[in-house]
């Protein structure tokens, strides 16, 4: 019985499975093609009853399976034949978008158009009668109705496109011309439509917005003839655009009708499935499209803003297509086959590579500008733009390892070398602190990139003095920074003062609790590369990151080096030599100065130039008093200094011609007896003597020179009022020049090599000077010429006997702190003969260590510049060398 | 403004050098005008100088220039003054200052080794503290050893006449350190703190010496331990 | 050759107090700066003398007369009394 049961199952079954297979069995092409949808309902109901038996008999997966099978069978052959049909004519194993011509790519995309319809229509017809099954069979089970679709479209793509690599390669070059077309003919439509729109508002706005939109037009044009030059077709197209000047709507419909046909095929597309594996390719065409729209547009051209317009221009021109293929199927959503999924699906797609080509842009104009850096910063302030461009994809993107990278490299070889001013090294890194500012307000960055900038200007000598001249140049906008500086704004002087050392009171009360602490707040904060800014020896640790933000380029100036006071220092130097060199007591401008560095680096450290200034002042007003009570020191002023307080002012001693001598000594009594006990000492060397030489009649000339200048010339005055012939002009030697000065030869000769080089004095014959008088010289030679007419006077062997005799040996002024420091050599001289007295000989190392250990407030100098000093000991007798040691001369 | 490493650095130099300097132990008693020799480097060029010098370079330093006393930040006038006295100090054989905390200069250590005497090779610590009057007020000294002394009681306390009524403003601290240096080499009973060690060396000498000895070998005297020194 | 000095002949000097001694002994800053107190030397930080030629700054001596009941000169420690110079 059963098995009667079984047989008669079987025979039933089969009875129904050729049932299936006779309705379900794949019809011939054309059936296929011309297939309509018939109402859902009537073919369910006709269905019904035979599914019905197949899922008695559980042959619903069996069904499924052939069915499948058949399905991949017909994608193999025939429906992979007829797509590739399409392409018989053309060359694909050559094709390549640049080279194929215009009409060859219209034809491509035409066929690939026709194509996908085909696919589609194939496709719809087979999903609908998986439907069917679906629907009747499978609804209640744990198949998926997605699932089916989507093994459909595998198949379909495995069989048809990548059954070779071949095919899949082909495919895939299609896919990329069609898109990349498509994008081009978008973008220049869009432009076109957007001049059409302009075009009509030009007549009301200026012609500005033309010219920009033309720009933009035409770099588009610009654009795509890189891209295809032998695009005759394209360019007819394009043309037919320009030229054609169809009406507004017109070019709008156009557009539209454009759209609608390829946003057409993205449905398609869509509903094949095959956006995902072109979803490489698009991406790929607009990747390339930003890159070469930033390049193109942004390289070079720092003025102007760029971000916001390129992200509308891939609003609108990226976005919105990438939309119309992605999102195509959201619009014509009247199937309701799909699944709302499928809607959110895409839409995360399509956001997701909005995201991504976002991400791009940043990340192209980024790349783009730090490539351009250094150019930026040269141009600072005018590349301001550029700069808050930056910043904001600075904000977005992690670009800051790149541009550190990048512009610590770029500077190093573009601005530390040797080649470069120093001046113009400080104005680079004054702007690249600005610049970097707006990028990145905290500060970490050009912490960064500052610290190779700061460790190559404290090499240089002359950083001091660029900088120090800077805050006291007007016209300087560092300048400017000190003037508007606003203490209330500093927090370090805010803390320094809560601390209980005010700006204002120099000391602090005995009894306070005065740590070192505070000390380090005056120190600007030095901060090393770590990002928590604990720099060496700054008790704020913590506080560095509000510290960071409110500091200023003076700040950062200051920062090259570790404390301010070789900055102090250095414009103690400048500020006496400005004060002793001018001859007016012009104050203001140096007391506004003075006050303004005040306020900024604290009282205290300014305090000598405080008493400099002080002391102008006061000398002033004594000279007057003291004139006023002398009669005899009319004509006499002198600037009485506090010496401690000035800079180390060292020079030669020497005497005074007697009238000038008579006038001190007459000053200084009377100083003495207004300001008992106090006394002058005498500061030969400085001071500034105006005097006019008056060579023969009317022969005036005009000098401002030292005093033991005009002293050593003063010994050649001659007393005669009257122009006689008969006096020639005193002839001195060497040697009584230096006798009657108090000097030695070597100096008297020094100093009298500014009168030989201003052509005053000639060296008539060996060590003996005489004055040049042109006028007494020619009236002699005359009388000679008269006596012996015969003898020929060589005029102008005098003027070169002048030039042969001067050893252009220039004067070295040297510097305040080069004085400075060679009296520090001077001083530790005496420690080095005691030390080799002590220890009998001492090679070269040795000596350096010892001084260094114990004298380092002294000594300073490297073990270079010992050597040479102790060479300098040795030519002077004082030492001498033996084989690698040093020791005491006998 | 002080770098600990250097500060080390140089003591240990220092304490070699202490041995090279033959410095004489003043009498610290009467008020000794050892005004610190100022800096007349220039004309420096006696190896004794020299090695003044460079004890006096062996501690840190202001920055403060003779020249421009007021370019530098200002301490409160103690440590300016207590400065400029470690700078200057000639620190005898024997003695050694070490600060607890760099930056503090107004506390610091001094350990007093006598090389003669009845003290001799024994160490002895005190603590310095400098008052924020100096230098019109005396620096306080307390000896944080426990010693048969005289003048030291046994709870640490100086009797110094110059720590006290006898202190002048011109004194400093290396006169202080003679000072202390001299009590160890001779002891004065007519001033006493320890009233017995007083009573004792004035009544029977050799006995006075015996205990003196007796304690630096850590022995007891009247009922209490002493540390041992030698 | 005729040489006229057209306007002042400038010179420059400095001040110094008439001290044998460069440091006060008290202060130990210098007499031609001033004491640890003042800002500003000169007639406002002078030096004073005592009746055994001692100087201190003005200020430095006042303070350790005022701090201590003996008016000792701290050098010598004779008695002190201000040298009256007619100035």
């Amino acid at each position: 019985m059963v098995q009667q049961n079984n047989k008669e199952q079987q025979e039933s079954s089969l009875l129904i499975w050729e049932k299936i297979v006779s309705i379900f069995s794949i019809p011939s092409q054309n059936e296929i093609l011309n297939y309509k949808q018939q109402s859902q309902n009537n073919i369910e109901n006709n269905l019904k009853p035979l599914f019905n038996n197949v899922r008695l008999y559980k042959l619903e997966s069996l069904v499924l399976d052939w069915y499948f099978e058949s399905i991949k069978k017909y994608f193999k052959s025939t429906l992979s034949n007829e797509f590739w049909k399409f392409f018989n004519n053309v060359n694909l194993a050559e094709l390549d978008s640049s080279k194929t011509s215009g009409r060859e790519l219209k034809f491509i995309n035409h066929q690939f158009a026709l194509s996908i319809s085909l696919l589609h229509k194939v496709f719809s017809y087979f999903k609908f009668n998986l439907f069917l099954f679906y629907e009747l069979l499978f609804k209640n089970e744990s198949y998926n109705f997605n699932f089916l679709i989507k093994k459909l479209q595998d198949l379909l793509i495995t069989n048809i496109m990548h059954t070779t690599n071949q095919q899949t390669k082909y495919f895939n070059t299609i896919l990329f011309m069609f898109f990349e077309r498509d994008f081009i003919s978008f973008t220049k439509s869009f432009y076109h439509s957007k001049k059409q729109i302009l075009n009509k508002e030009e007549k009301n706005d200026g012609k500005d917005f033309k010219l920009k939109v033309q720009q933009e037009y035409s770099d588009g044009e610009i654009e795509e003839e890189e891209e295809k030059e032998e695009e005759e077709e394209e360019e007819e197209v394009s043309k037919s655009y320009i030229m054609m000047e169809m009406s507004f709507e017109d070019s709008i419909t156009d557009i539209n009708i454009k759209e609608d046909s390829f946003m057409d095929l993205c449905k398609k597309l869509q509903d094949l499935n095959f956006i995902v594996i072109s979803e490489e390719i698009f991406t790929q065409i607009l990747f390339k499209k930003v890159f070469e729209y930033i390049e193109t547009r942004c390289k070079g051209v720092f003025e102007k803003r760029f971000l916001k317009s390129i992200l509308e221009w891939a609003d609108q021109v990226i976005f919105k297509w990438l939309g119309m293929i992605l999102l195509s199927s959201t619009k014509n959503n009247n199937n309701n086959l799909f699944d709302e999924d499928e809607d959110e699906n895409s839409l995360k797609i399509f956001n997701q590579w909005k995201t991504r080509l976002e991400f791009s842009i940043y990340e192209n104009y980024s790349q783009q500008r730090i490539s351009e850096l250094f150019d930026m910063i040269v141009q600072y302030p005018d590349s301001l733009p550029s700069f808050e461009d930056l910043s904001i994809c600075f904000q977005k993107i992690p670009i800051e390892k790149t541009m550190i990278t990048n512009l610590k490299r770029v500077l190093h070889n573009r601005l530390l070398h040797p080649g470069a001013n120093t001046s113009d090294i400080i104005t680079q890194y004054i702007s690249t602190i600005h610049a970097m500012s707006i990028i990145d307000p905290s500060g970490m960055v050009m912490d960064k990139v500052g610290k190779p900038i700061r460790e190559y200007l404290s090499q240089r000598e002359d950083t001091i003095r660029c900088i120090i001249s800077s805050f006291t140049d007007e016209t300087n906008e560092i300048y400017q920074e000190l003037c508007d500086y606003d203490p209330q704004d500093d927090d370090y002087l805010n803390s320094f003062m809560q601390n209980g050392a005010s700006g204002g009171d120099l000391y602090v009360d005995e009894g306070d609790n005065f740590s070192n602490d505070d000390f380090k707040i005056w120190n600007p904060n030095k901060i090393d590369g770590s990002g928590s800014g604990s720099g060496s020896g700054n008790s704020n640790g913590g506080n560095n990151n509000n510290n960071i933000k409110k500091k200023d380029t003076i700040s950062h100036l200051v920062n090259i080096y570790d404390s301010i006071d070789l900055f102090i220092n250095e414009y103690r130097s400048m500020l006496s030599d400005r004060l002793l060199s001018v001859v007016d007591f012009d104050l203001d401008k140096e007391i506004k100065n003075v006050e303004l560095l005040k306020l900024r680096f604290g009282d205290t450290i300014l305090f000598n130039c405080e008493i400099m200034i002080k002391d102008m002042a006061d000398s002033k007003r004594l000279n007057t008093q003291i004139k006023n009570s002398n009669n005899e020191l009319k004509e006499f002023e002198t600037l009485i200094l506090s010496q401690l307080f000035w800079p180390t002012l060292k020079g030669d001693e020497f005497k005074y011609p007697k009238s000038i001598q008579e006038k001190m000594n007459l000053y200084s009594k009377e100083y003495e007896r207004i300001k008992t006990p106090r006394q002058l000492i005498w500061k030969q060397h400085l001071g500034l003597v105006d005097l006019d030489l008056e060579i023969g009649s009317g022969n005036i000339q005009s000098f401002q020179v030292s005093p033991i200048h005009a002293t050593l010339i003063m010994l050649f005055e001659t007393n005669n009022d009257n122009d006689d012939d008969e006096d020639d002009e005193k002839e001195l030697t060497l040697e009584y020049l230096s006798n009657q000065l108090g000097i030695s030869k070597e100096l008297a000769r020094k100093k009298l090599i500014f009168w030989l080089n201003n052509q005053i004095i000639r060296e008539t014959s060996h060590e003996t000077y005489q004055i040049i008088n042109k006028e007494k010289e020619e009236k002699k030679q005359k009388q000679q010429q008269i006596e012996n007419p015969d003898q020929d006077i060589d005029e102008s062997s005098s003027d070169d006997e002048d030039n042969m005799v001067v050893v252009e040996e220039e004067e070295e002024e040297k510097s305040t702190s080069a004085k400075e420091k060679e009296e520090q050599m001077r001083v530790v001289e005496s420690f080095i003969i005691g030390m080799l007295i002590n220890f009998k000989t001492l090679p070269l190392e040795r000596i350096h260590s010892m001084l260094t250990m114990f004298n380092s407030e002294v000594y300073t100098s490297s073990i270079q510049e010992l050597k040479a000093f102790l060479c300098n000991l040795t030519n002077e007798e004082k030492i001498e060398m033996v084989g690698n040691d040093y020791k005491i001369k006998k | 403004m002080f770098r600990l490493k250097e500060l080390q650095k140089k003591q240990q130099q220092q304490q070699q050098q202490q041995q090279q300097a033959a410095a004489p132990a003043t009498n610290g008693t009467d008020a000794v005008t050892t005004e610190p020799t100022d800096v007349k480097r220039q004309n420096s060029n006696d190896l004794k100088e020299i090695r003044k010098q460079k004890s006096k370079d062996s501690y840190f330093s202001l920055k403060t220039k003779q020249s421009s006393e007021s370019g530098s930040k200002r301490a409160n006038p103690a440590e300016l003054r207590a400065q400029k006295d470690i700078d200057e100090m000639e620190v005898p054989v024997g003695c050694a200052v070490s600060f607890k905390d760099t930056n503090d200069i107004l506390n610091f250590n001094l350990s007093i080794t006598p090389t003669d005497g009845l003290y001799q090779s024994a160490t002895f610590q005190f603590t310095i503290n400098i008052p924020s009057t100096y230098p019109y007020d005396p620096p306080k000294v307390h000896c944080d050893t426990l010693v048969y002394h005289p003048n030291i009681d046994l709870e640490g306390h100086v009797c110094l006449n110059i720590l006290r009524q006898d202190w002048m403003p011109v004194l400093n601290i290396g006169t202080v350190i003679f000072g202390l240096m001299t009590l160890f080499l001779e002891p004065n009973p007519d001033d006493p703190l320890n009233k017995e060690a007083a009573q004792l060396m004035i009544d029977n000498k050799k006995s006075f010496e015996a205990n003196v000895r007796q304690s630096l070998r850590g022995g007891y005297i009247s009922n209490r331990q002493f540390p041992k020194l030698l | 050759m005729k040489v006229t000095i057209k306007s002042l002949w400038n010179t420059v000097s400095a001040w110094h107090w008439d001290v044998n001694e460069e440091c006060c002994g008290i202060c130990r800053m210098a007499f031609d700066g001033c004491c640890v107190d003042c800002k500003i030397p000169g007639d406002d930080c002078p030096p004073v003398w005592g009746v055994c030629n001692h100087a201190f700054h003005m200020h430095c001596i006042l303070k350790w007369l005022n701090a201590n009941e003996l008016q000792q000169c701290p050098m010598c420690r004779s008695e002190w009394r201000f040298k009256s110079d007619e100035k």
